[in-house]
């Protein structure tokens, strides 16, 4: 029965498969006379990916029982001795193949054509092969096929169906987004990808909601048949709705809901964003205090002086949010916008803000805009403290992935980048590197410095509250004729590199808070330290027993110029302090499990240390020796 | 003789439209059922009811003693079934039909099918929508017929065919199936189609089955009277089952079922000087009955 009801079904839908196959072949035409221009042949992949095949989707699952409907065939279909339901599910599955083999000749076509081929890595959309390539290609078509199939026995109006599925669709689309958003205004961030599982269960109820009507429905009374689907629609999107309510509460999310994104520790201050906001912990008071309110996803923030500068997500009531940048003092008072992305005339529309940095003279702010429609010609933004002057430099990068800001150089006239570019596919190592780019700021020239720099990427400068602005540049870069990751130093204005230890591979560096010093751990757990004005390593050691998992978080220095490193024993862990002779003079048990501690802080008598089970941030006054839960 | 299709208490209801409501009837072995009724009376309702096609409302039906459902599949296996206009698939060739059909029957008789195709002038290679009418509903005829049915169901499957088509097909098939065993069901308006064929009928008017009978017993107990009287014929004969009367004159002219001698000795007291009794076709049965 199956075989022949797909025989009959490619032949019914023959025209709108051949109309399918004629679309793809004069995408393949075009993009052979666009072979030269990349611009042009993205333009036209992305029409076939986002236009063509949803809109086929809809008119394909749209068709489903037209025919039928129209001549009455379904009753002669229904008489047949065979369940209903098997007859909705064979005619479901036989138009899938049919969606599907289009699916995969676009695939094939983008693949094998050789000006698609060679311009795959341009395309604005993910390539083949990539999970979200699988989910534009193959589950947003199934999703918008199974919405208009289902609703396809409801009326022999192809053109209607489609229509209703189409809104059906977006208007799923945008109560998900709003009840998500509320969610999110909340705070329960982990509940708001549960609310995306929507996307998948409406068009399940809707089909389930369809078999049932097959199953149950008189089919020569159309308002009794719909009146059937949307009572039975109605009670599963319900079920849904409530299984995705259990689900949040079954896994707890809601108390998990903590999460810590950026911090970063000042002499006399520690400051961090979370989901819930922004924060300081006072050193001096041992206090923590909010200092400003952001409802986002992902908080960036950087600091200089007594200006903080961070980036918020704004609603404003509406469908969609907008990044902004905003200022304020240290204190938290007179924050105020500074930039934000919801103005279409805008290059920075509808862009995503990350990274930022504040200049350390606090007078001007780096940024880059991601991912909005217009952020593929300028990358890196700069603007001044009081909002003017906004500046846009491009960078030239069009495989860059993301961007880290590591400074501003010496006089500022310089900002330095780190820049990683998308892997091509098959390369899973990291082996592209990230490049260390100087953009000067006056002329817009971009240098590249360095490249060959791997995870985790590490570059960085010595905190700008040191006593020195040396203008220099610590990263690992890793040396092809060794194999091994090597610490590099480089002169940001004379461009003189210093190879730091070359005997071993770097894992993770650490400035010390005066910039003249730097702490480094080797593969063969060495921890070693470089002092700059000296030009030479002045300790190296062995060490064992310490918790060197994730390098970069278990090493930092303190003010008073001693090295912390996180150490287990047994079921005991604490956080260690050693001389500038590499001795361990103290250890302060943790008051948590070890094996969940995070990366180590240090902010004038403070030692800050995260506990990445529950997300919360823990200090010890080094005096008393008495624990705090910062957040 | 046993009964190869019940239906008990069956009511269906289009809305606020009451189609008809407890409706029993019984299908006998091997016997040709005609159904009768005007158009819009819910012949092809019923049947679809019958045929799992539409579900209905109030009622029970019965394959073979066995209570089936809208949902029931199985014995649809064995129920051969020509809808109204069953002139579907035209993209198809008479060929991919049989074949798309054979997919769901296991009782699937390729040879038969064959025969069948030969026996009514069937190309197979023929696409579907260049046959005629009449070769649309022979090829739908090899499409039942060969998946071997013990009922037929046909909806009203003669009208729009011309006249020898019809004289072929309902002498030519109707008949040889229930001889070779069959029972069937035939619903029609064109009631003088059924006259030579049918074995029991059934008239379904205004949402009732207002008669349930043998063919034979209707034909020889149906009467046309007619009277005429010396002076004004009397108001009433006095006698029931009178389906209709015409007055005209001295002249009256009844149809009365179920006829007796007893009835005719109660119009005789009434002493016309004319009395003629004669039987009636079946079409004028028909429009006694539905007249009323």
């Amino acid at each position: 029965m199956f075989k022949k009801m797909i025989i009959k079904e490619w032949k019914e839908k023959s025209g709108i498969f051949l109309f399918a196959i004629a679309g793809l072949v004069l995408f393949g035409l075009a993009a052979s006379g666009y072979s030269e221009d990349k611009e042009t042949l993205d333009i036209l992949a992305s029409t076939v990916l986002l236009i063509f095949l949803p809109v086929f989707s809809l008119l394909l699952g749209a068709s489903g029982f037209a025919s039928e409907l129209q001549d009455g065939a379904w009753a002669y279909l229904f008489s047949r001795p065979v369940k209903k339901w098997r007859v909705w599910l064979t005619k479901y599955l036989s138009l899938l193949s049919i969606l599907f083999v289009v699916i995969a000749l676009f695939t094939l076509l983008i693949q094998v054509h050789p000006a698609l081929k060679s311009a795959a890595n341009t395309f604005s959309f993910p390539l083949v092969g990539d999970m979200s390539y699988g989910i534009l290609a193959y589950v947003l078509p199934l999703l918008l096929f199974t919405t208009a199939f289902s609703l396809s026995i409801l009326s022999e109006k192809t053109h209607v169906v489609a229509f209703m599925a189409a809104l059906v669709w977006i208007v799923m689309q945008m109560a998900v987004t709003r009840a998500g958003l509320l969610i999110y205004d909340r705070g329960m961030q982990s509940v708001f990808f549960l609310i995306s599982l929507m996307s998948l269960l409406v068009p399940l109820s809707l089909a389930l909601a369809s078999l049932m009507t097959v199953g149950r429905a008189d089919f020569s009374q159309p308002k009794r048949r719909a009146r059937i689907f949307t009572k039975s629609a109605g009670v599963f999107i319900l079920a849904s709705i409530g299984l995705v309510a259990l689900l949040a509460l079954g896994t707890k999310m809601f108390q998990r809901d903590r999460f810590i994104y950026n911090l970063e520790a000042r002499n006399n201050a520690f400051y961090f964003a979370t989901d819930k906001g922004y924060f300081k912990f006072d050193v001096t008071g041992g206090q923590t205090e909010k200092l400003a309110r952001h409802p986002s996803m992902w908080g960036y923030m950087s600091m200089a002086g007594d200006k903080v500068v961070f980036t918020s997500y704004d609603y404003g009531g509406g469908w969609r949010g907008f990044a902004q940048l905003r200022i304020m003092n240290s204190d938290g008072k007179e924050e105020r916008r500074l930039v934000g992305t919801e103005n279409q005339e805008s290059p920075l529309y509808g862009g995503y803000i990350y990274p930022i940095r504040m200049s350390p003279r606090a007078d001007r702010v780096a940024f880059f805009v991601r991912y909005g429609p217009k952020a593929t010609v300028q990358d890196l933004w700069v603007i001044n403290s009081d909002g003017s002057g906004l500046k846009g430099y491009d960078l030239g990068i069009p495989d860059a992935e993301f961007y880290m800001i590591v400074g501003f150089g010496e006089t500022e006239r310089s900002i330095f980048v780190l820049c990683t570019q998308k892997l091509k596919p098959g390369n899973k190592d990291g082996r592209a590197g990230a490049r260390l780019l100087r953009v000067d700021l006056e002329s817009g020239k971009v240098e590249a410095l360095a490249d060959q720099i791997r995870k985790p990427y590490a570059a960085s400068m010595p905190p700008e509250t040191g006593t020195s602005e040396t203008g220099l540049v610590a990263y690992i870069q890793h040396d092809e004729a060794t194999s091994r990751e090597i610490l590099t130093v480089v002169d940001s204005e004379t461009l003189e590199k210093l190879t730091v230890y070359p005997e071993d591979s770097v894992t993770a560096f650490r400035w010390n808070k005066s910039g003249d010093k730097l702490a480094f751990l080797t593969a063969s757990s060495r921890l070693g330290v470089y002092s700059i004005p000296e030009g030479r390593v002045v300790q190296i050691k062995e060490i064992t027993g310490y918790d060197l998992r994730w390098p970069s978080e278990a090493l930092e220095w303190t003010s008073d110029g001693r090295i912390m490193l996180r150490k287990i024993e047994g079921e005991v862990s604490s956080i260690c302090f050693l001389d500038i002779n590499l001795t361990e003079q103290r250890a302060i048990r943790l008051p948590f499990g070890s094996y969940y501690a995070s990366r180590i802080w240090s902010a004038g008598k403070y030692a800050i240390v995260g506990n990445t089970e529950k997300n919360q941030l823990w200090g010890v006054d080094l005096t008393t020796e008495k624990w705090l839960q910062i957040y | 003789m046993s009964e190869i299709l019940k239906i008990t208490g069956l009511g269906k209801s289009f809305g606020r439209h009451v189609v008809f409501s407890d409706l029993n009837m019984g299908l006998s072995a091997g016997k040709v059922h005609g159904l009768l009724g005007l158009n819009g009376e819910g012949k092809t309702t019923l049947i679809r009811i019958l045929l799992g096609v539409i579900p209905s409302d109030q009622g029970e039906i019965f394959y073979k003693n066995i209570p089936v459902s809208f949902r029931s599949a199985a014995y649809k296996e064995e129920v051969g079934y020509i809808p109204e206009d069953s002139f579907f698939f035209g993209g198809m060739s008479v060929g991919e039909l049989l074949g798309f059909n054979a997919a769901f029957y296991r009782r699937w008789d390729g040879r038969r099918a064959e025969d069948l195709l030969k026996r009514f002038s069937l190309d197979k290679k023929a696409r579907i929508k260049t046959l005629s009418r009449g070769m649309k509903l022979r090829l739908e005829m090899a499409v039942a017929l060969a998946a071997r049915p013990s009922l037929l169901v046909l909806d009203d499957p003669t009208s729009g065919l011309d006249v020898p088509t019809r004289h072929d097909f309902l002498q030519d098939i109707i008949r040889e199936l229930a001889d070779s065993g069959t029972t069937i069901l035939f619903s029609t308006h064109l009631v003088h189609e059924l006259e030579r064929i049918v074995d029991h009928l059934f008239i379904l008017h205004r949402g009732r089955l207002i008669l349930d009978e043998d063919h034979e017993t209707i034909k020889n107990s149906t009467r046309r009277v007619r009277l005429a009287f010396p002076g004004e014929p009397p108001q009433t004969l006095g006698i029931d089952g009178v389906l209709s009367a015409t007055r005209e004159g001295q002249r009256v002219e009844v149809i009365v079922y179920p006829w007796s001698d007893d009835k005719k000795k109660k119009i005789e007291g009434f002493s016309p000087i004319l009395l003629e009794v004669e039987p009636l076709t079946l079409e004028e049965i028909f429009r006694s009955f539905v007249a009323g």
